[in-house]
């Protein structure tokens, strides 16, 4: 189970920065900003137990990639905490990396190294020993249809597959976290839903995942519970269902809409568009 | 870290780039400019000195003794030139340009009165001396040199003296060099500036490519941030990083000083050239070994230096502005190494790369201080030992690592 509580990291900005924000006029900036600081995420909270997908939601520039790269211990939050079955990550990050499995939108792999170079380097970083290791990459590249293109040098590979291969990297040491960025973004309609079914394959498992996404269809497919954040502050946590009844029982994208309009307009009562933020998804 | 260590070895061996600087350069490249310049050098040198010459002789009949020596010289070739004896100095220099001659020589039309009055008689010899290779001006003398023995017999006996009363005329106090320096001292000296420039400079190069591609590389291509999120502590990361930079740089050189040796035997005994043989008996394999002990802190200094501004940098582009200062910072130090008169004592021995380059000059020169040498040393071990420590400090700092 991960447990996020009142999540917060600021951006101290350097002085090429600082310049940049000082030619700005005072209506072009973000509330989140002040004097010296970008406040990225205020205020984010939320719970996902074993077994259950958790879908984070919001607009570009919201938070959700800082929330998340918090939660893999490549950020050190200024505020809060993140609690794993009872520990907190920010106090020993070096031990919880292995309870974490982390696919951010920007990572690759080794493009000199093969498939299974790549992965096997990870699983072996994580401790694992040699037998395991080899039974667990035979079982993930089953499970993300990978054994056809195992032996291919990264550099070759598609687009999809690259994204496959990454999966299999974050998952090869059975983390009880898994924390996926937009991992079918840019993807095929096919390698998309690979994805998607095995993300979905962890239901009712105990692996608690959070997975980011611009695809509402995706979290209606995949996940049990949503949690929105906008402006680094969280705006809705609870069920897809109660999630789908903030958007008076229409779809996704309806409720969406309505909450992060809700959240702007108690900020500087601007209105969003569909257009606008769903990232140009119809 | 020796997974990470493994891992990025085998990912700069697949490489064709690495290949190329890090072993091709040292191996066969390096070898074969050297060997090259060496050639066409000796080449140039050869023909400046064999070369067919034409020329021209104003007022040849004024000096028939010396026109008669020059005639006699190999390689020189005498041009009949339209009305030789009313051109002006222009109108030689016209030939010369054109290319019909390559020298011309002017007589004096009292020339060979004046001798006879024991009066010195000059000669202008006309020639584009622009090219530095070039032997004109001293073949025409070395060609006439019996003439003017010829003519300060005929004065010396005209005054009833003798060539020594002559020789004591002319250098009435002569300094005699006595070289203390042996036959090593000598050589090392002479190629010992050369080396460890070229050994420090190969370190460097051969530790730049591998430090942009397991710093700035791995940001770039998304691969750093995974691997931040895996269990290994960030300065185990950054001592394998920086000990596969060191590796290759050391590698690098370690690859070009047995390139070397190995192209010298084979030149020793395939054409038995002579200064490589002086050169293997004056140095030896355990020479060559505190070569390389001397060495490895420098690699060192520069596998934290460019691991420190690869990890900084945004991208590639801004790496590589930060490789020019690196590259002055280790070419200044070993400029003043081979300045003149700069010699290893106690002040150079704390200047860092100055000292181990006046070091490896020592080495080769056959007079190295061993207590001086471990200074060194120790000193440069401790510069980069705290440049990894700086590099390590940075590595852990987020807004380096995650810098945009």
């Amino acid at each position: 189970m991960i447990e996020v509580n009142e999540l917060a990291k600021s951006f101290r900005y350097d002085k090429v920065a600082l310049k940049e924000k000082k030619k700005r006029a005072k209506s072009e900036l973000d509330p989140r900003e002040d004097e010296r600081e970008f406040h990225a995420v205020r205020d984010v909270s939320f719970l996902c137990e074993p077994g259950r997908v958790l879908g984070l939601l919001g607009p570009n520039g919201a938070g959700k990639t800082t929330t998340l790269r918090m939660l893999s211990t490549a950020l050190a939050p200024s505020k809060g905490s993140i609690i794993i079955d009872g520990d907190n990550v920010i106090d020993k990050p070096l031990v919880m990396r292995k309870q974490i499995g982390f696919l951010s939108g920007k990572t690759s792999l080794y493009r000199r190294l093969t498939v299974r170079e790549n992965v096997r380097y990870f699983g072996k970083l994580h401790g694992m020993s040699e037998q395991k290791l080899e039974n667990k990459i035979d079982e993930v590249f089953g499970l993300l249809d990978i054994k056809s293109f195992e032996n291919k040098k990264a550099e070759d590979l598609s687009t999809g597959m690259s994204q496959r291969a990454n999966i299999a990297r974050t998952v090869i040491h059975s983390p009880k976290v898994l924390i996926l960025d937009e991992p079918t973004t840019g993807l095929d309609v096919i390698s998309a839903k690979t994805i998607v079914d095995f993300i979905a394959s962890y239901r009712g498992s105990d692996v608690s995942v959070i997975f980011s996404t611009h695809h509402l269809h995706e979290v209606e497919s995949v996940c049990d519970q949503v949690t929105l954040i906008d402006k680094g502050i969280t705006q809705f946590n609870g069920s897809v269902e109660e999630f789908r009844n903030k958007g008076q029982g229409q779809d996704l994208y309806s409720s969406f809409l309505a909450l992060v309009n809700q959240a702007n307009s108690s900020i500087d009562g601007s209105n969003f568009t569909q257009q606008e933020n769903v990232g140009g998804e119809s | 870290m020796w997974e990470i260590y493994k891992k990025e070895f085998l990912e700069l061996v697949r490489d064709k780039r690495t290949l190329i600087f890090a072993i091709l350069l040292p191996t066969l490249i390096m070898p074969l400019i050297i060997a090259g310049v060496a050639f066409v050098g000796a080449k140039i040198q050869a023909k400046a000195q064999s070369e067919t010459l034409n020329y021209a002789v104003q007022n040849m009949h004024a000096m028939p003794n010396v026109a008669d020596a020059i005639a006699k010289q190999d390689g020189f070739t005498l041009i009949k030139v339209e009305d030789i004896d009313s051109l002006s100095a222009d109108d030689i220099k016209a030939h010369i340009e054109s290319g019909k001659l390559k020298f011309a020589l002017i007589f004096p039309k009292d020339g060979v009165a004046k001798l006879a009055e024991g009066k010195q008689v000059e000669i202008e010899l006309h020639f584009n001396n622009a090219s530095v290779t070039n032997r004109i001006y001293q073949r025409v003398k070395n060609s006439i040199d019996s003439v003017i023995e010829e003519q300060q017999k005929v004065l010396l006996s005209r005054f009833n003296l003798d060539e020594n009363t002559l020789t004591v005329l002319t250098k009435p106090i002569e300094i005699k060099r006595v070289n203390t320096a042996d036959k090593r001292e000598d050589i090392g000296e002479k190629i010992g500036g050369l080396l460890p420039y070229l050994l420090i400079i190969l370190i460097l190069t051969g530790a730049m490519y591998p430090a942009l591609d397991l710093g700035v590389g791995e940001k770039e291509r998304g691969t750093l941030e995974t691997l931040l999120l895996t269990p290994v502590s960030r300065t185990k990361i950054v001592l394998a990083k920086f000990l596969v930079i060191f590796s290759t740089g050391f590698l690098t050189v370690f690859l070009m000083l047995a390139s070397i040796v190995v192209w010298s035997l084979i030149a020793l005994n395939i054409i038995a050239v002579e200064a490589i043989e002086k050169l293997t008996q004056i140095i030896s394999l355990g020479d060559i070994f505190l070569i390389f002990v001397m060495l490895a802190p420098v690699a060192a200094i520069f596998a934290s230096l460019l691991l420190c501004a690869s990890i900084y940098s945004k991208n590639y582009k801004e790496a590589q502005n930060y490789m020019s200062p690196i590259m002055m910072f280790a070419f200044i130090p070993i400029i003043f190494s081979i300045l003149p008169g700069v010699q290893l004592d106690s002040t150079w021995a704390w200047v860092p790369l100055t000292n181990v380059s006046l070091a490896i000059k020592e080495i080769v020169k056959g007079t190295i201080d061993y207590g001086m040498m471990g200074i060194i040393f120790i000193s440069t071990t401790i510069v980069a030992g705290i440049l990894l420590y700086f590099c390590n400090l940075w590595f852990n700092r987020e807004n380096v690592l995650f810098r945009s």
